[in-house]
C-alpha cells in the first residue's frame, strides 16, 4: 500500500485517461510492427529462395511445330546444359519441363495459344555457395552456344519487392515513432496536471525534507502502472486482431480461391519476432511512460523557487 | 517515550551536536523581512538559538511569529540580513541541499499541513519514509508515538475525520518522529485543552533533553508561565529577549515546575 499511494494519485482524474490512451497507442504500434515485420519476412523469404538461383531462357527457333525445329531446340538446350555443367559456381541446372512453363502461361494466353505458340525453354539454375559465378563470361559463352539466350537473376524484380517492403517497414517505424511521441505528450500532460492538483501536498513534502526524486517516484510508479495496464490491453487486442484477420483470410481463400490481399494476410506468419514485438511494446510503453513521468516531474520541480 | 530512546532518528545528529557544541543552531543577524509590497514584519532582528536550548516565541496576532519560523525552515527568504542554520549561511544553500537541511528541522505548522488523503499513521510516518527508514521500525514507533499523544484509536483515520486538536497532535507527532536537531512549533497547543497542552509540552521537553533545540511560538501565556524557558518576544517588528534565567542551558529535568516569568 505504502510507497505506491502516498500522494493518492490513483484517485486523480488527470491520469484516468492514460490506460485507455496507451491501449490505443500500443494497439496501433503493435499492428504497425506486425505489418513491418511481415513485409520484411516476405522479402527475406523471396531473397532466400531466389538469391541462390538463376533462370536461363533459351528462345525458340522460329519455324515451329516441325521435327527439325524441335530437334534444333533440344540441341540448343543440351549445349546450354553441357556448358552449365562445366561452369564453376553452378551447383545444379535443371530444365523446366515444357508442360510446366505452359501451365504457367496458360492462365494468361489460354490453352489454345499455349499449345501452338513456340515457348522459350527455361533452365532453372542453382548456384553453388562455395564458389562465385562469373556472370559476364557465362552470358558470353551462352550466347556462343545458343544465340539469344538470356540470363535472369531476378535482381530487378527482387529490388522492386524489397523497395516496397522497405517502405512498408519504414511506415511501420514512423507509426511507432509517432505513437511514442503521443504517449510521451500524454504522460507529460497528465503529470503536469497531477503536479498542479497536488501542489499543496508537494509543498508540504518539500518542507518536511522530501527531495524531488521522492516526489518523482510517486508519479513515475503510478504512471508506469497505468501504462502497463493500457499496454497489455492494447497488445492483447492487437493479437486478437491479427488472429482474426488470418482466420477470415484463410476462410475466404478456401471458398474463393487465391485472391491477392487475402493470400497476403493468410500468409502472415505470426512468428517469434512478432510475439517478441507484441510483448516488447507494453514493456516499452511502461518504460517510456515511467521515464517521461520522472523527467517531467524533476524538470517541473527544478523550476520551483 | 521509547520512540525517542530507541533512536528512530534515521541519521543521528548527535555527532554533529557534540562537534559543534560552541556553534549556533540558528543565528539571525540584522534580518529584515517583508512580503511583496507588504509592511515590514521583521526589522533588524538579531538573535541566536544555542544547541539544546528551549525557547518560547510570543507576540500578538500578526506580529510575525509564523514568518520568523518560516525563515528558519527555509520557507521564505529575508529581504536583507544574514541567517545561519546549523552554521551555514542559508543564502548559500543550493536547492539540492535543502531537503537534507530541512530533514534536520521538525516543523509543527500553525495550519497543520497534513496530507489529506493519508491516514494519521502515514502522515506521521512521512519523515521516516522520506529518510528511508525500515518499514518494521516505522510500524513499531509511529503507533507508539501516536498512542502517546492520545491517538491510538485513530491510526487509520483520515485528517478530515478528526477534530482540530487531534489533527494538531498528528502534526506534532510528524514533526518530532524523526528526532530533528531543531523543532519549530507554531502554536502547537492552540486547539487542545490545558491537560493535553501540558502533556505535549512534556513531549517537547523530552525531545529537548535528547539534544533537540526547541522553539515554540504561542499565545498561551499560562503555558509560558508554567514552563520555565526563556522567551523571545515580537512586537513592532522587533524581537527582544524577555527573560534569560539560565542562558543557553537546556531545560533541566525537574525545572518544568511553574515559576513566574
Ligand atoms: N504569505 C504571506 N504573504 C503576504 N503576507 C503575509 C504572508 N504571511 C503572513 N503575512 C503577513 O505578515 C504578517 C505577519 O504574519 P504572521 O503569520 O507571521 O503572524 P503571526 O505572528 O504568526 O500571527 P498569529 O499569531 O495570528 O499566527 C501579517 O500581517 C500577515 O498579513
Ligand atoms: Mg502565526
Amino acid at each position: 500500500m505504502w510507497g505506491r499511494n502516498d500522494l493518492a494519485l490513483a484517485r486523480d482524474p488527470s491520469t484516468r485517461f492514460l490506460p485507455g490512451l496507451l491501449a490505443v497507442l500500443v494497439y496501433l504500434a503493435a499492428l504497425a510492427a506486425v505489418g513491418g515485420l511481415t513485409a520484411q519476412g516476405f522479402v527475406s523469404d523471396w531473397d532466400r529462395r531466389l538469391a541462390g538461383s538463376l533462370t536461363i531462357q533459351i528462345p525458340p527457333t522460329l519455324n515451329t511445330g516441325d521435327d527439325a525445329s524441335r530437334a534444333a531446340s533440344a540441341e540448343r538446350r543440351d549445349a546450354v546444359l553441357r556448358l552449365l555443367k562445366v561452369t564453376p559456381g553452378i551447383a545444379d541446372a535443371r530444365p523446366i519441363p515444357e508442360a510446366d512453363s505452359a501451365a504457367l502461361l496458360e492462365p494468361w494466353l489460354g490453352p489454345e495459344l499455349v499449345r501452338t505458340l513456340p515457348l522459350p525453354l527455361l533452365v532453372d539454375v542453382r548456384l553453388a555457395q562455395s564458389q562465385p559465378l562469373d556472370r559476364e563470361s557465362l552470358a558470353e559463352r551462352l550466347e556462343n552456344a545458343a544465340p539469344g539466350t538470356t540470363l535472369d537473376d531476378h535482381a530487378r524484380w527482387l529490388a522492386d519487392a524489397q523497395a516496397l517492403a522497405r517502405s512498408v517497414a519504414v511506415t511501420g517505424l514512423v507509426v511507432i515513432a509517432l505513437v511514442s511521441m503521443a504517449a510521451v505528450l500524454a504522460v507529460v500532460f497528465a503529470v503536469r496536471t497531477g503536479l498542479g492538483v497536488h501542489r499543496n501536498e508537494i509543498e508540504v513534502l518539500h518542507l518536511i525534507g522530501a527531495p524531488d526524486r521522492f516526489i518523482a517516484r510517486q508519479f513515475q510508479r503510478h504512471t508506469g502502472r497505468l501504462a502497463a495496464v493500457g499496454g497489455v490491453i492494447g497488445s492483447i487486442l492487437a493479437i486478437i486482431t491479427v488472429i482474426a484477420l488470418r482466420w477470415t483470410a484463410t476462410d475466404t481463400t478456401a471458398v474463393t480461391g487465391p485472391a491477392g490481399f487475402a493470400t497476403l494476410i493468410a500468409s502472415i506468419d505470426f512468428g517469434l519476432r512478432d510475439w517478441l514485438a507484441v510483448i516488447a511494446l507494453p514493456v516499452a510503453a511502461t518504460v517510456i511512460s515511467t521515464l517521461t513521468a520522472r523527467a517531467s516531474v524533476m524538470l517541473s520541480l527544478a523550476r520551483l523557487p | 517515550m521509547s520512540f525517542f530512546r530507541h533512536g528512530v532518528r534515521p541519521r543521528s545528529g548527535r555527532a554533529e551536536k557534540e562537534r559543534g557544541a560552541s556553534s549556533q543552531v540558528v543565528r539571525f543577524e540584522n534580518v529584515f523581512m517583508r512580503y511583496d509590497g507588504g509592511p515590514v514584519i521583521l526589522r533588524d532582528v538579531s538573535f541566536e538559538l544555542e544547541p539544546g536550548s528551549f525557547h518560547f516565541l510570543t507576540g500578538g496576532s500578526g506580529a510575525g511569529k509564523s514568518t520568523l519560523l518560516r525563515l528558519m525552515y527555509l520557507g521564505a527568504r529575508p529581504v536583507s540580513g544574514n541567517i545561519r542554520l546549523f552554521d551555514r549561511d542559508i543564502s548559500g544553500i543550493r536547492r539540492a541541499e535543502r531537503p537534507a537541511m530541512r530533514r534536520r528541522v521538525g516543523v509543527v505548522f500553525q495550519d497543520f499541513r497534513l496530507i489529506p488523503h493519508l491516514s494519521a499513521l502515514d502522515n506521521v510516518a512521512l519523515p521516516l519514509r522520506i529518510a528511508g527508514t525500515r518499514e518494521a521500525l516505522i510500524r513499531e514507533h509511529v503507533p507508539e508515538l501516536l498512542a502517546w499523544v492520545g491517538l491510538s484509536g485513530h491510526l487509520d483515520a483520515l485528517p478530515a475525520t478528526l477534530s482540530g486538536g487531534q489533527q494538531q497532535r498528528i502534526a506534532i507527532a510528524r514533526a518530532v518522529i524523526g528526532r530533528p536537531n531543531l523543532l519549530l512549533a507554531d502554536e502547537p497547543t492552540g486547539n487542545v485543552d490545558d491537560r493535553i497542552a501540558i502533556r505535549l509540552l512534556y513531549l517537547f521537553e523530552e525531545l529537548n533533553k535528547m539534544g533537540t533545540t526547541v522553539l515554540i511560538a504561542t499565545h498561551n501565556e499560562s503555558l509560558v508561565k508554567r514552563f520555565d524557558h526563556p522567551r523571545l518576544h515580537l512586537e513592532g517588528a522587533r524581537l527582544s529577549r524577555v527573560q534569560m534565567p539560565s542562558a543557553a542551558a537546556p531545560a533541566r529535568p525537574g525545572n518544568a515546575a511553574a515559576r513566574p516569568a
